[in-house]
């Protein structure tokens, strides 16, 4: 009726090594081969450390003049940049000073109340959401709202909770972190929203056209945040007819990567 | 001797696998386990390769922190089924031929390894590493083939 039929050797040792994987597979969930396993890798981890040091001696110097050719481009563009800035700066100074004279000449009083108060990076709540932990508190009298900068007032988020030596930070790109910006050029006002990873801008008037490029400022509308901090360049813009809103992205100014030290705006009362 | 020599070359593989590898570029998505594995299994004897598959890829489990046996799985089911797929249906060694029976295999392997992989949990899947991981091993064996042809063309 039925025809036997018959295993060849290759396949019998096939079947019988897959079922004894399985069974390992199963004694290794139940943590009975960890003593076997950390002796394996006691015995291959110091040829294995040393392998890899010794490729990583070879490749070192290639490694290093791919870098090089990678950093000289970057630094053409950081020349380009700062012959930016300094054309901006000069620029910053010939309004300060007829600022200065236009304030003597209304009789106006200074009206900045900001102190800066520096501040150390203790801690990182990244990965759980967008947020940093400062090394001040309390004692420097900060308080929940208060801006947090990078030297030439690039934002970088907002004071959220204050301790009693320490301050959480709340990143610009965190998703609870909301904020009227606008354009220097255009004068276009939008809310930036932190979308976790990026900056999101929604334009507020439709009629408003920014640039791409265009950099947008903090607005100080409905928030502790003064206004005037830099937050970043305009990246991409969609403007399609049919959509409700305008809305683009935003790159920041500031490296929300590294960092280290940061500025708090201290508003007194 | 034969069996030895066959252990050490892939116990060899293992470990460069895991040292020398991950610091060169691109040395990530090589994978010479599969590479070498591969052209066992053009070889009429695979039953003597089947015991070392397995016991060399217990150790890339420990290795590389994955649960023992699952590597296992992968390697003896690619080496498998690329024997039977060589055996009964490669008559010849034309390029086209056995480049389509190199790009299946190698396709084949990742699948079943981001499969069973994905079913554990443990995949951090992403298209563009796989099909370049594809792509590299694919030309590596290709390459490979291309300067032993003679000696495939005497084993199969």
């Amino acid at each position: 009726m039925f025809k036997k039929r018959r295993f060849s050797k290759d396949s019998l040792i096939f079947t019988s090594l897959i079922i004894f994987s399985l069974i390992l597979f199963a004694l290794d969930q139940g943590k009975f081969l960890t003593f076997f396993k950390k002796q394996i890798l006691n015995f291959f981890s110091p040829i294995l450390q040393k392998a890899s040091v010794e490729t990583y001696e070879i490749t070192r110097p290639a490694k290093a003049l791919i870098n090089c050719q990678k950093n000289e481009e970057s630094l053409r563009q950081c020349r380009n940049e700062a012959l930016d800035v300094i054309g901006f700066q000069s620029q910053i100074i010939e309004l300060k000073r007829e600022n200065n004279f236009l304030r003597k000449a209304l009789q106006m009083k200074k009206t900045s109340k900001i102190a800066l108060v520096p501040a150390q990076v203790i801690g990182d709540l990244r990965s759980a959401q967008k947020s940093i932990i400062i090394n001040i508190g309390q004692e420097t009298n900060i308080k929940e709202g208060d801006a947090v900068v990078l030297p030439g007032y690039f934002l970088v988020g907002q004071i959220s909770n204050v301790f009693e030596r320490a301050s959480q930070v709340t990143l610009i790109t965190d998703l609870r972190f909301h904020l009227i910006v606008k354009g220097q050029k255009t004068r276009t006002q939008g809310l930036l929203s932190g979308t976790g990873t990026h900056l999101k801008l929604e334009v507020i008037n439709y009629t408003d056209k920014p640039e791409i490029g265009e950099i947008f400022i903090s607005a100080g509308i409905n928030s502790p945040i003064p206004p005037g901090l830099v937050v970043g360049k305009l990246a991409s813009l969609k403007d399609q007819p049919t959509a409700i809103a305008k809305t683009g992205w935003i790159n920041p100014f500031a490296d929300l990567t590294h960092l280290e030290n940061v500025l708090v705006l201290r508003s007194s009362d | 001797m034969k069996f030895l020599g066959k252990f050490l070359i892939l116990l060899t593989a293992a470990l460069v696998q895991f040292s020398i590898l991950p610091n060169l570029a691109l040395g990530q998505s090589i994978n010479l386990f599969l590479v070498i594995i591969f052209f066992w299994s053009l070889k009429q004897n695979i039953s003597q390769s089947y015991a070392i598959i397995f016991s060399v890829s217990l150790l890339y489990d420990i290795l590389s922190g994955n649960p023992l046996g699952v590597s296992a799985i992968c390697y003896l089911v690619f080496a498998f089924v690329a024997y039977a797929f060589h055996k009964n249906f490669l008559r010849s060694f034309s390029k086209i031929s056995f480049t389509v029976f190199v790009l299946l295999s190698v396709t084949f392997f990742k699948v079943l390894q981001e499969g069973i992989f994905g079913f554990l949990g443990l995949s951090s899947f992403s298209t563009f590493n796989a099909g370049l991981q594809i792509i590299i091993n694919s030309g590596i064996i290709l390459l490979t083939a291309f300067f032993l042809r003679q000696k495939l063309l005497k084993a199969s």
